[in-house]
């Protein structure tokens, strides 16, 4: 009936979405638990001030990725921060670059940052240019921020998404044009490079919890527990299964390739 | 490569490269150049795919009548996009967006959970009969502890913080040498562009 390892994970996913739709009821009554400080998502509203203050713009980015493949997770957390920045764009005045690399996302980002504007009564200041499409080439992609530096001179970098190997041409070059930065992206083969050139970095998975915590939406932090629970439920199977294969017992890994 | 090309493909090269001096018309050329060929290139693939894979099965003499549906469809989801040029009708370009989306989020799903969650799983069980073993299954536990976002208070507090301290002094160390990686990845690729500076354009090298 099933593919080899399709059961255990469909299993695996029911369970883990019983388990967040659990903390999302819980969170409707107000029986959470609090979550941990993350001080690289406290600082994007640092930077958005900066910005205003030096009268630059704000430059935003959910990086590389389309929206109907297997990395488009990546993307769409960039795109909720996106959302996040346009609101507070829009809140402090401040002016906003939001650049994008695929022709699909185009049209969500403009959607996203048009409807922030329009949430914040701010409707008339949004101006359609603030939403531009580079090119789906990586480097020809990297190639035009550098020039959005060299010209418009962002006092802020928000990189938050799929990064690929134009990661470090895009965050040198802020470094090197004097902004502040703040990136993450879940593409371990690049994480080094926010690691490097960013004042504040997300490591990994971090990204994907960007928009929860900023929005403080009780239903939201709820969804984020409860897949904390779903990383407990893979821990405690990691340390059962070496337990077990200790004494030379493979069940734990036989169940997971059913 | 013709003659021709190779100067071009040098000069360009040449071009980019002036940014590490500073912002130059040169440089303003060659960005533009490349962002316009590439944008220009997506366009012309995007114009062939919906091509072929709709407007061809949609009125073409040969398709399956589910397969025109579905061509159709596809092409009027496609035209929905373009209402949010149109004030009046912007709200209409949701639909296709609210579908791009939730097919993105639909098909990460079951492959995030297989591939990302019981594939490392299964990878990480291991017989403790070796120190690379171990560094394998405290470092995958320590650093899965890392990401644990709810705060615990009492002893499992103080014992996830002291995990997830492990776990990111782990990280750093695997980040380090990903970066050195990289660097010696990014210095291969700067020969490849010197060999053909001087090979193929200059001469100077055989």
């Amino acid at each position: 009936m099933f593919l080899p390892g399709k059961a255990s994970g469909l299993v695996i996913m029911i369970i883990i979405c019983g388990l967040i739709l659990w903390r999302i009821s819980q969170a409707r009554t107000g029986k959470l638990p609090s979550i941990r400080r993350l001080p690289q998502l406290d600082a994007i509203d640092e930077i958005i001030g900066r910005c205003v203050e030096l009268d630059r713009p704000v430059h935003v980015s959910p990086g590389r990725g389309g929206l109907v493949d297997v990395e488009a997770p990546q993307v769409l957390a960039g795109l909720e921060v996106m959302s996040y920045v346009a609101r507070k764009a829009a809140q402090m005045d401040a002016k906003l670059i939001a650049t994008v690399c695929q022709a699909e996302v185009y049209p969500v980002a403009e959607a996203i940052v048009r409807e922030a504007f329009a949430a914040e009564g701010k409707e008339q200041a949004f101006r359609p240019e603030m939403v531009r499409y580079l090119s789906p080439n990586q480097f020809a992609y990297a190639a035009g921020i550098l020039g959005i530096y060299n010209r418009e001179k962002p006092g802020g970098n928000i990189y938050i998404g799929l990064f690929f190997a134009e990661s470090l041409l895009l965050l040198e070059g802020g470094f090197l044009a004097g902004a502040m930065q703040i990136g993450g992206t879940a593409n371990t083969l690049q994480s080094q490079f926010f690691v490097a050139c960013c004042d504040y970095a997300l490591l990994g998975e971090e990204i994907f919890i960007a928009g929860a915590y900023l929005s403080k939406n009780p239903m939201r932090l709820g969804a984020l527990m409860g897949q904390d629970l779903g990383k407990a439920l893979f821990m405690a199977l990691i340390v059962v299964g070496v337990v077990l294969r200790a004494f030379g017992d493979t069940t734990i890994s036989q169940i997971l390739s059913k | 490569m013709n003659t021709f090309g190779i100067w071009v493909a040098a000069v360009v090269n040449l071009a980019i490269w002036s940014y590490l001096l500073k912002d130059n018309p040169a440089y303003k050329v060659a960005e533009h150049l490349f962002i316009g060929v590439s944008a220009g290139h997506a366009l012309v693939m995007g114009v062939g795919s919906v091509n072929s894979l709709a407007w061809k099965p949609a009125f073409g003499a040969n398709t399956a009548s589910d397969q025109r549906i579905l061509a159709v469809l596809s092409l009027l989801l496609g035209l929905m996009l373009y209402a949010r040029f149109f004030k009046q009708y912007r709200m209409i370009g949701a639909l296709p967006i609210g579908i791009l989306l939730g097919t993105g989020a639909g098909l990460s799903l079951g492959s995030t959970v297989i591939s990302q969650g019981i594939a490392q799983v299964k990878a990480t069980i291991l017989p403790l009969t070796s120190v690379n073993n171990a560094i394998i299954v405290v470092g995958v536990l320590a650093t899965m502890c890392y990401f644990l976002y709810t705060r615990f208070e009492g002893t499992p507090g103080r014992f996830i913080a002291g995990a997830s301290l492990i776990g990111r002094f782990l990280m750093m160390i695997g980040l380090g040498a990903a970066y050195g990686n990289t660097v010696m990845g990014r210095v291969a690729l700067l020969t490849g562009r010197l060999t053909f500076l001087f090979r193929d354009w200059l001469h100077v090298l055989k």
